[in-house]
């Protein structure tokens, strides 16, 4: 599922596509596991986001309303899984 | 004695892990046979049996020598901060405290087996479940005139 997300990084406002998926784990047998990403562009950041690092939605660009109906306004990065120095993806918790 | 005789022996001992039984985790209540997909229903930490292979030698006109590789996998859930290790080691020494016996001889009736691997996977990025993995071989005898 996608859904577009105006965040906030250090005080920075951006554009970001945050994704649900399932993916899957294991050996020699998989578990269904569910993971987030987000998605931005690169040069919406001075520094790109790393392992870590806290995102919310934007107070100012978002209602209270609106806010209170997310079912999350924090996200920590928790690994980056692509960059290709023009739109990076990372995990989210 | 035969694969199912051993797949039977190894799920009986693998059923016994339990917290109040002294174990680390309540993994037998979940151990599955051959499973190799669970869904986001499913409950952690759980144990599958996975039978990739069996080498058959004929020593005799009617007996057959096996040596058949089973893993048995535990899937559980990783531990805030990203920790798999702690938690896939706990439920690894279930597994293997589970399958060495009363006596620690790890037979089973005729024949035996032994672990030749053992394997704590790294965590994938934003995982929430971490796998852990015990190889083993077990050596019978298959009598078809018996």
């Amino acid at each position: 599922m996608l859904t577009n997300l105006r965040a906030v990084k250090g005080g920075v406002s951006f554009n970001a596509l945050l994704e649900r998926g399932t993916g899957q784990i294991g050996g020699a047998a998989f578990s269904a596991d569910r993971f987030t990403t987000l998605t931005y562009y690169k040069s919406a950041l001075a520094t790109p986001l790393k392992n870590g690092d806290t995102v919310t939605a934007d107070s100012t660009y978002y209602t209270a309303g609106e806010l209170a109906d997310m079912e999350k306004t924090t996200w920590t990065v928790d690994g980056v899984d692509s960059d290709d120095g023009h739109l990076v993806r990372v995990f989210v918790r | 004695m035969n694969g199912l005789d051993v797949v039977n022996a190894i799920e009986s001992r693998l059923d016994d892990i339990a917290t109040g039984a002294g174990y680390n985790t309540s993994a037998g209540s979940r151990v599955y046979l051959g499973r190799t997909r669970f869904d986001e229903g499913d409950t952690y930490p759980l144990i599958t049996l996975v039978v990739p292979d069996t080498d058959i030698r004929q020593t005799a006109c009617a007996v057959h020598s096996h040596a058949m590789t089973l893993i048995v996998e535990g899937h559980f859930a990783a531990a805030t901060g990203g920790d798999v290790l702690t938690p896939g080691y706990a439920l690894l020494d279930d597994i293997k405290k589970a399958l060495s016996g009363v006596s620690s001889d790890y037979s089973i009736g005729t024949g035996k087996f032994a672990p030749n691997g053992e394997r704590v996977f790294p965590r994938e990025d934003s995982a929430d479940i971490g796998v852990c993995q015990l190889r083993i071989q077990a050596t019978f005898s298959e009598n078809h005139a018996a």
